[in-house]
Formats: C-alpha cells, structure tokens, sequence
C-alpha cells in the first residue's frame, strides 16, 4: 500500500498537534487552580517572631508577585521559549536545576520499576498459559487479586521496612493490574480457532506461544506497555513520598505543600507530556501494526 | 456459583452486616477514651486492643468500616458510571468526538486536583457535620476519579462496535437504543465491574490521604483509611500486629469483590 | 614485602576499632533552603550553618552561658548600644583568607541590609538609623547601634562571619567544616575544615570527623529504622513514642533532657476581622471563658496519652529549661472541670442538659484548626475534644495542610481556635517581641492592632517595650516575669506542654552531651569521635 507512510506520517503530526495543545491548556488549568488554591502567596516564615513587621510585609509582597494568572503564564511562556524555566520560590534555585536533579531518580524508579513488572508479568502470564495446570492458575490469581488488594502506599511502606528501593514498589503495584490484563488477552488469543488448529496438529507448546499466540496479542500488549508507563506515573508520586526517593515524584508533592507556582506547572507540564507521548507512541505503533495486518 | 465464590459472597455479607450494624455490635463508642488503658494489647475487654487515647480498635474498626465500606464502594460507582458514560459515548461514536474525548481525559487526568480539593475545604464551612463532610469527600472523590476508567471503556466499547455481533445486530436493523441496551451493554459491563473494584481500595485510601487535608472524615470519626495511616508507624507493627487489623479487612473485602468479579468475566 | 606490610597495617586498621577520623551521619528533614548563613530561617539550613559557621561569641548549650570563640573577649556598653569585640588573632577562612575586623564590619553591613529580610538581623533592628563600626587596635572592634539592644552579645551567637575579600564568598568559612556536596533531595556532605582553628587540650587539631554527612530524609520512622540499623548515629529531636520503641533495645543511646524550649498551645480567635458570629467573639474575648477551658483540659492526660510521659505541662510562654528567664513562681494550671463550670457560670453561661449555653442562649461549640500530617496534635485536639464535652462544650477538629492554615490565621482570619507549636529558637524574651506587642504580626489571637484591643494587652506592651530598653539583666528579669504573670491569668494564648527533647546518639559517638537546647546533640561537634568499626546489629 503507497499511502501507508503518508498517513502514518499524518497521524503522528495530528497526535502531536493535540498534544502541545493539551499540555498548554493543562499548564494555564494548573497555574489558575493553584493561583485560587487557599495558601498561595503565603509563607512559613511569616511565622518567625523574630521577623520584623517590615519584612514580613516584604515577604507578603513578594509572594503574592506572580498574583495574575494571565500575566504570569505569558511570561512563564516566554520563559520556556527561551529555555528558561524560571526561579523555583521555594527551593530557591533555577526550576530546570531542580528538574535535572530529579529526574534521574525518577526516571530510574519507573525504569526498572516497569522493566521488572513486565517481566514478571509476561513471565507469569505466559507460565499460565503453557502450564494449562490449574493449580497453578489459582495460585498466580490469587497472588494477583491480593495484590491488587492492597494500596500503593502500603506497598511502598513494605518496600521500605525491607530494604528494597522505591522501584521494586512501582513493580509490585503494577504487576497485579498488567498480570490480568495481558492474562486475559493472552487466554483470549489461546482459544481462537487456529491456536487449536496448531495444537491439533502436533505443533510445540513454545512455538504456538511464540509464533502463533503472542503476534495475536501483541497491539494490545503494546497499548497495555503505553498505559503501563501511565500508571507507573502514577505510582511514582505516593511511593516516591513515602518511601523518601528523590524523584519528581516528591518534587511535585513539596511543591504543591508550598503552592509553588512556576514549578507546579513545570511538573505538570513534564508529567503531562510524558504520559501523552507515552500513550501516542502506543496508539502509533497500534496503528502501525493494524494496517500491518490489513 | 464455586467455592470460592460463596466463600466471598459469605464474606462480604459478614463485614456489610457488621458495618450496618455497627451501632449494635460495637462493644463500646467510637469516641470514648478509655484513658487508663492505653495502648493495650488484644484481652477480653478489647478484643483487638486499645489505641493510644484507650479506644477500643474493635469498635472504631466496626464504625470504620461503616464509614469506608459504604462510602468507597459508592464513590466507585459513581466514577465507573461517569467513567461508562463518557466512555461509551467515545467509543460508540467514534471519530473526531472520540479524539476530543480522549484528549480531554489526558486533560483532566494530568491536573493536579488536590487544588480543587482545598478550595472545597476552603468554601465549607469549618464547623460542617462530620457526616457531611465525609459525604462531600467521597462525591469528590467520585467526580474525579473517572478519567482513567474511561479510557478503558473506550477502547473496549471501540473494539466492540466494530465486532462480528455489533455489525449483525446492526445489519439485521436493530435501533441504536436496542443496540446499546441489549448488545453493548451486557459486553462492556465486565470492564466496569473491574474499574469499579480497582477503584475501591483507591478511594479508600484517598480518603485518608484528604483527611490530612482537612476534608477527610474528622477526629473522632473512624474510617479504613484513618485507621490504617497508623501503619506509618511500622516499627511497631511485629509487636503489635493486631494493628493490621483494617488493613486486612480492606485486603479481604476488596478481593472477595475481586473473586466475584473473575467469575464475571468467566461466564461473560 | 613492603606491600604485605602494607596490607596488614591495613587489614589491623580495619579491623581494630579506634577513634577519630570517622565520618558522623546524622538526617535532615528538609532540603537547606539557603547556604547563605544570614538567611537562614529554617531548621535544615540552621544545622548546616552550625556546622559550617564560626562565630564570634558562642551559647554553652548546656550553661546557656556566651563563651568565646572567634571574639577572645567582649564587652557591651551600660547603655546597651555598643559592643567591643577582641579579636583572635591569626584565624584564617577555609580558603585561606585572613579573618580580620574588616570581616566583622562586613558581616554586619550585609545582615542590617534593609533589603535582606534576615530574621537574625531583625533582631539587631531595634530603631531607624545606621550602625556605626570602630576599627580599633590590637585586632579590635567596636559597633554601636542607634539604640539600645537587648541582650546584644546573645545575638552574636547566631551570626556566622563571612569574609569581605574571599573570591569564595559565602562559601568560605569558619567554622568547623566546609559545605564538600550537596545532591537536592538526598545529602548534604560536609568536610574537615583544614583552616579551622581550635585545638583540643593535646594541641591536636580539631574537629577530630573528617566529614559529616547529612541524609536529607522526611519520614521520621525512616530515620528511626536507620538508626536502629547502624546508618545513622544521632537523631537531635525524637518523638516520645519512637523513644519508648526504641527503649528496650538501646536503653543506652536514648536521651532524655527534659523540656525542650518550644511549647504547644492553643487559642481563640479575638481579631475584630474574624469571620465568625459576634456572640462566639464575645466568647472568646471573655477572660473566664478562656481560664475556664484551661482548666477543663486535663494537661497530665495529654503528657501521658499523646507524649508517652515525654513532656512537661506548660505554665506560660517560658519554657523550664530556660534557666534565666523561666519565671518559677507561677502555679501550675490546675485540671478541675467543676471550677471551669463554676467560673462559666459566673460569666453568664449556663448548662442545659448537659449541654453549655450562653446567655442569649446560644449553644457553646466550636471547631480547632491544626496543622495536618502531624499526629501528636491531632491526638492532642482529640484529648481537648474529650476533655470539652466534659463541660458540655461540642468541639470539632479540622486539620489544615500548613499554607491553608498560615493563611486563616494570618490573611482571612477564618477560624475559631487554633492548636499549633512554637519553636523558641532563642532564649531571649526579645525573641518574642512580635507574639507579646499588640502591634505585632505574631500576636495570634488579635495580630497587627492599631491600638492594644484591652487594658492587659496595653500593659504587656509597656513591659515589653520597657525590658527590650533595659540593659540590666535583673530589671529586664523583672520585668518579664510581670508578662509572664499576664499572660497566666489572660490566657491569650492556652499553653499545654512543653515536650521533652529527646535524642538519640549511638554507641559509636563518643562525647556527646544531649541537651535540650538544639542543636541537641552535636552542640560540641568539633569534639565529637566516631568509632571506624560499624558495630553490628
């Protein structure tokens, strides 16, 4: 098919465009409800007796600075252009310093965290599945249900009183929700019609799984893969915070505790991207492999 | 109906009937410091202990479960039926609506919301009824629990639309409301039955997270979540393990919800 | 051969447990939010500038007495506006810049900078007006201020010299270790200061560490399992219930030195701008009401159920610990519910089944703010709660997160009562100036008034403004003792404990002295050892 590059092509333009406009719309939603948000503009310091009345007025004042949300996202804008990011208020230092800081913990934590929950996942899905031992199913169900069971920052507070980083948290919240969706679409591909074709005709339990079983399954691993970088997101913030990892994580938390504008919204913005170009690149290789089959 | 099955439905009846009855089975009130027995452990008097102002765990656990395990469930449902709406609306129609739709979702789901949630506790005002704050809690939790939840549906009710039954149904002059209630429905209820048990646990603990915010259920008032923040103090828990009691009771409600829900989907 | 000696010599180092040369680790509960010493406000850039700093004149923290360090001698002037420092001669900066009275000059010039805000040099601040510096002989220094300042020679504690000419600027030190690292978020590593003057008694140079490294960790059990684990050897403040777990165990490590300096209290709402009903103003600008639910809260209880006996009750605004100006002839606040419903009474309340009503027949209730996050008090408001309804009076409890709460009490005025905690970072009633003038923006209850709301508060502010004026330390004694008496009777602010400081430091530390005055534990830092052995656990 000649068209299929150019429409490819046009679709991944189209999924950008979206993109840029949502991570715009979400910065000016972010910046105006914590503009709105009770505390903004107001500081622990002003609570030190030792402060004079003068500069206590000094600390007001230059808290409520960034006070109208229009003027201050234009500039926040301007800013970005310019690859500037802007002062974090709290932290005082350059809001991309502390990006560059944090992000490597973060990065590492959501890394490993899915690399180690997809391999259990696909290790235990696919063992179900050529098992075919019922006992073993249940077993493996039951692991999952108790596991989806429990909360996030429960899982991170086990992760803690063993010793293990904040990744292997992220695993352990995940693995429950992947296993049962890629079970489900692995069990679902194992009873078409040519599976049991295959297996009538002597092939091997191996290469039905690996030839035959996951190609049919792969578009919906893929999408699950791109949900999955979601949800490790997601994780990330409660487990970072509990379990004490430097990450963006517990960033976003300090941030919000001291309604720091600027670097709210840069978080936002890097949380929301992060997970939108997740998601297309997802849906595109969806795409691609769709037209593959068509 | 399995074993196991029954085991749940069995369970599930033993901790709602505790949680209505509550008042009833609570051998003391929530609120009541027995200040002279602090921090003790399981006896006669107190089943599963006291905390550190003396109150009875068991009762609070009762209470709490009123609380948490009437409200969550609630909240979930609430969500998982926005989640149905928006979703299926997506998905069914297709098309540029279902884009707007969905990037919508990435929308909402990239928003840090806890703002809106201080803003609430901000306009309520402070001397509000324990009782009514949690209710308001849990609607918000509701409200803006969805986004995730609909994207599943999405996809579900999108794979659905262009299956083999759909095109027949449709093919044989089926009306578009007929479709929906009769076709669509039945085949799009197992992935909300599953949204809305992954959200249970969720909506619990969230509960305890906004407390902190001061829009949780307020001192006295006992839930699973409140309960459970005590575990932050984990270097007690080995000599103390009767204080993982709620979570165990949260960990076997939600899974016996989880076993039911798999049997859903076996039959589906 | 040479290299197997080498190797046993080693492998003996190791294995044989010896002093010095260690490194101390001990966790922060925050990022430093500043390096530069004359902006520090914050307990996590407090510690760093402790250990980092010189200063001229130091607090004994144990005799809370002044004790030469880069000052040899010091002398205020009788009226208080003048103060002469000798000098040390021969102190140089980690850099290797000459300290000399040109840094002192600096160092001041840069804190009274009107356009830094620094909380130390406010307290430096007590009129309009320049200082003036006397660069004098024989390494001295004078600086006069436009007024008297109380307590002067106190404030130097604080005050971490910089150096004018150093090219490091702030960076340069004089103190006992060197800012080597800092990673945001995880540590803060500190070395050996090569420049640092002291010695020990054996000429030996001090501090005997090599570096010290500063874990920066918020979760408090987290600390407490590092501990018990060996990675960290000191925790400066301990919650009394973390002691008690711990107490089994390591009995030996655990420290209790009485009360801390910073108390818990709670009050109500007078500011004309609150948002609230007239008839539930008139409640809380009523002195009977106030005493009366002092008295209904039972202080023992919240001592024993919410510290785990690790606190003190409070008397007043002046912790025990403060050896100085404690005033010790305040009574105790007596627990009896019966007086608290005989003194309602008397101010026109009366009790209608079980339930307390004004006189226009209003039912008495109100709701507590606190801050969220933090358990001892939201126990402490359960207690109030319990200890309330006693005399028939409904409370509710709603925990803010901290902005929320800095801004009800500070902007909207949208609360009835309100528990928090106030660190006493100094010993000096001066320190307080803000929370006791009715002008002042920490006057809580009723902050930032034209003129003093009541007849006490008017009188609180001539006896404040009279001590900070006063050079004499007995008449200022006098004096604040007299609002100390005050506040007992008013009640503005219902002070509930003090808690104990409790600490922790591990077999490996060897001379340390806790004490309750922070920094607890590392007070004496240079003269800290640490074992090289990890014991094992």
């Amino acid at each position: 098919m000649p068209d299929r590059a150019p429409r490819l092509l046009r679709s991944i333009c189209l999924r950008l465009v979206t993109i840029a406009a949502v991570v715009l719309v979400a910065g000016l939603a972010c910046a105006t409800m914590v503009r709105f948000a009770p505390g903004f503009g107001v500081d622990e310091r002003e609570l030190d007796p030792r402060l004079s009345a003068e500069s206590i007025a000094a600390l007001r004042s230059q808290n409520a600075g960034d006070g109208n949300i229009g003027h201050f996202y234009w500039h926040f804008l301007a800013g970005l252009l310019h690859g500037d990011l802007g002062q974090a208020r709290t932290f005082s230092q350059p809001i991309a310093q502390l990006m560059k800081d944090r992000a490597p913990a973060t990065a590492q934590n959501i890394g490993y965290g899915l690399a180690l929950a997809w391999s259990i996942t696909l290790a235990a899905a696919f063992a179900a599945a050529a098992l075919q031992n019922k006992a073993a199913e249940v077993l493996l169900s039951a692991a999952s249900i108790a596991l989806l069971s429990l909360p996030a920052a429960v899982v991170a507070l086990v992760a803690v009183i063993a010793r293990k980083p904040a990744s292997i948290a992220i695993a352990l919240a995940l693995v429950p929700v992947l296993y049962r969706y890629s079970r489900n679409v692995i069990a679902k591909n194992c009873a078409e019609p040519w599976i049991a074709a295959a297996r009538a005709r002597g092939v091997s339990k191996g290469r039905i799984l690996f030839c035959h079983v996951l190609p049919g399954a792969s578009p919906q691993l893929v999408a699950l893969a791109g949900v999955s970088l979601n949800m490790a997101f997601g994780a990330a913030l409660p487990i970072e915070v509990v379990a004490d990892s430097p990450g963006l994580g517990q960033l976003a938390w300090q941030a919000a505790l001291a309604r720091d504008l600027p670097l709210l919204v840069t978080v936002t913005g890097v949380v929301a991207t992060m997970t939108l170009v997740a998601n297309a690149c997802a849906a595109t290789v969806n795409d691609a492999l769709r037209m593959e089959h068509a | 109906m399995t074993r196991l099955q029954f085991i749940s439905v069995l369970l599930l009846i033993v901790t709602y009937s505790i949680a209505l009855g509550a008042k009833l089975l609570a051998p003391a009130d929530y609120a009541v410091q027995f200040r002279e027995t602090p921090n003790q452990p399981p006896s006669a008097q107190f089943l599963l202990g006291t905390d550190e102002l003396g109150r009875d765990r068991l009762s609070r656990l009762f209470y709490a479960c009123q609380t948490s395990l009437l409200l969550a469930p609630a909240a979930a449902a609430l969500s998982t039926l926005l989640a149905a709406i928006v979703g299926t609306a997506a998905g069914y129609t297709g098309g540029w609506f279902e884009k707007l739709t969905m990037a919508g979702v990435d929308l909402f789901l990239s928003l840090p919301w806890l703002f809106l949630i201080i803003t609430v506790r901000a306009v309520l005002p402070l001397n509000v009824a324990p009782a009514i704050s949690v209710l308001v809690t849990f609607a918000i939790l509701g409200c803006l629990g969805w986004a995730a939840s609909a994207r599943v549906v999405c996809a579900g009710v999108r794979n659905l639309r262009s299956s083999g039954f759909m095109l027949n149904a449709r093919a044989l002059g089926c009306r578009r409301s007929r479709l929906l209630a009769m076709q669509l429905a039945p085949n799009v209820k197992p992935v909300l039955w599953a949204q809305f048990l992954v959200s249970i646990p969720v909506f619990v603990l969230a509960e305890a997270n906004l407390s902190m915010l001061g829009l949780g259920v307020a001192e006295p008032l006992p839930s699973l979540g409140g309960l459970m923040r005590e575990l932050e103090n984990f270097s007690g828990l080995s000599a103390q393990p009767w204080r993982l009691a709620p979570l165990a009771v949260l960990v076997v409600c939600v899974s016996a919800f989880q076993v039911l829900s798999r049997g859903r989907e076996v039959e589906a | 051969m040479k290299i197997k000696i080498c190797l046993l010599l080693l492998a003996l180092a190791i294995t044989v447990p010896g002093f010095g040369q260690g490194e101390l680790r001990f966790c922060l509960h925050a990022d430093p939010k500043t390096f530069n010493p004359l902006l520090v406000d914050d307990d996590a850039s407090e510690a760093v500038r402790y250990l980092t700093g010189g200063v001229l004149v130091r607090l004994n923290r144990r005799t809370q007495q002044l004790e030469p360090e880069l000052a040899t001698a010091w002398k205020v002037s009788p009226d208080g506006r003048r103060i002469e420092f000798t000098l040390r001669p021969g102190i140089k900066f980690s850099d290797g810049t000459p300290f000399g009275a040109e840094d002192v000059a600096f160092t001041m010039k840069s804190l009274m900078d009107p356009e830094l805000h620094s909380p130390i040099g406010d307290g430096f601040r007590s009129a309009n007006g320049d200082m003036h510096f006397q660069i004098l002989p024989k390494n001295r220094i004078a600086i006069t201020f436009p007024a008297p300042v109380a307590g002067l020679d106190k404030l130097f504690d604080q005050v971490s010299m910089m150096s004018a000419h150093s090219p490091e600027k702030e960076r340069a030190v004089l103190g006992p270790f060197v800012v080597a690292d800092y990673k945001p978020g995880s540590y803060v590593e500190l070395k050996r200061n090569p420049n640092y003057w002291k010695k020990d008694s054996a000429g030996r140079h001090l501090p005997y560490l090599d570096a010290v490294r500063l874990d920066i960790q918020q979760n408090r059990e987290i600390e407490v399992m590092r501990f018990k684990r060996g990675e960290v050897q000191l925790i400066n403040s301990l919650d009394g219930e973390y002691y008690d777990r711990l107490q089994p165990q390591m009995r030996s490590e655990l420290f209790d030195s009485g009360p801390s300096f910073d108390s818990e209290q709670m009050w109500f709402n007078q500011s004309p701008a609150a948002k609230i009903p007239e008839y539930k103003l008139a409640w809380f600008r009523s002195t009977q009401f106030r005493q009366a639910i002092s008295s209904a809260i039972n202080r023992q209880d919240l001592v024993r159920l919410v510290f785990n006996n690790h606190a003190t009750p409070a008397i007043g605004p002046i912790s025990p610990a403060n050896k100085f100006w404690f005033n010790s002839k305040l009574k105790p606040h007596a627990y009896d519910q019966s007086a608290a419903i005989r003194l309602l009474v008397k101010a026109g309340f009366r009790m209608q089944g079980g339930v307390l009503h004004d006189a226009q027949g209003h039912a008495v209730e109100f709701s507590i703010i606190t801050n969220a996050g933090n358990q001892a008090r939201e126990r402490m408001a359960a207690v109030i709660q319990q200890d309330l309804a006693g005399i028939g009076i409904k409370v509710g409890v709603v925990t803010l997160d901290f902005p929320s709460l800095i801004e009800r009490m500070t902007r909207t005025f949208n609360y009835e009562a309100c528990l928090l905690g106030l660190n006493n970072n100094g010993l000096d009633p001066n320190d307080q100036m803000a929370v006791w003038l009715s002008s002042g923006d920490n006057h809580q209850w009723n902050p930032a008034q034209k003129s003093p709301a009541t007849a006490w508060e008017a009188e609180v502010d001539k006896l404040m403004r009279a001590q900070a004026s006063a050079t004499s330390a007995t008449k200022r004694k006098a004096l604040f003792d007299k609002v100390q008496e005050i506040a007992w009777e008013q009640q503005p602010f219902i002070y509930l404990v003090h808690k104990n400081a409790l600490s922790a430091v591990s077999k490996e530390v060897h001379g340390a002295e806790p004490v309750a005055l922070s920094p607890q534990t590392y007070w004496q830092i240079e003269k800290l050892r640490v074992t090289i052995e990890r014991a094992s656990r």
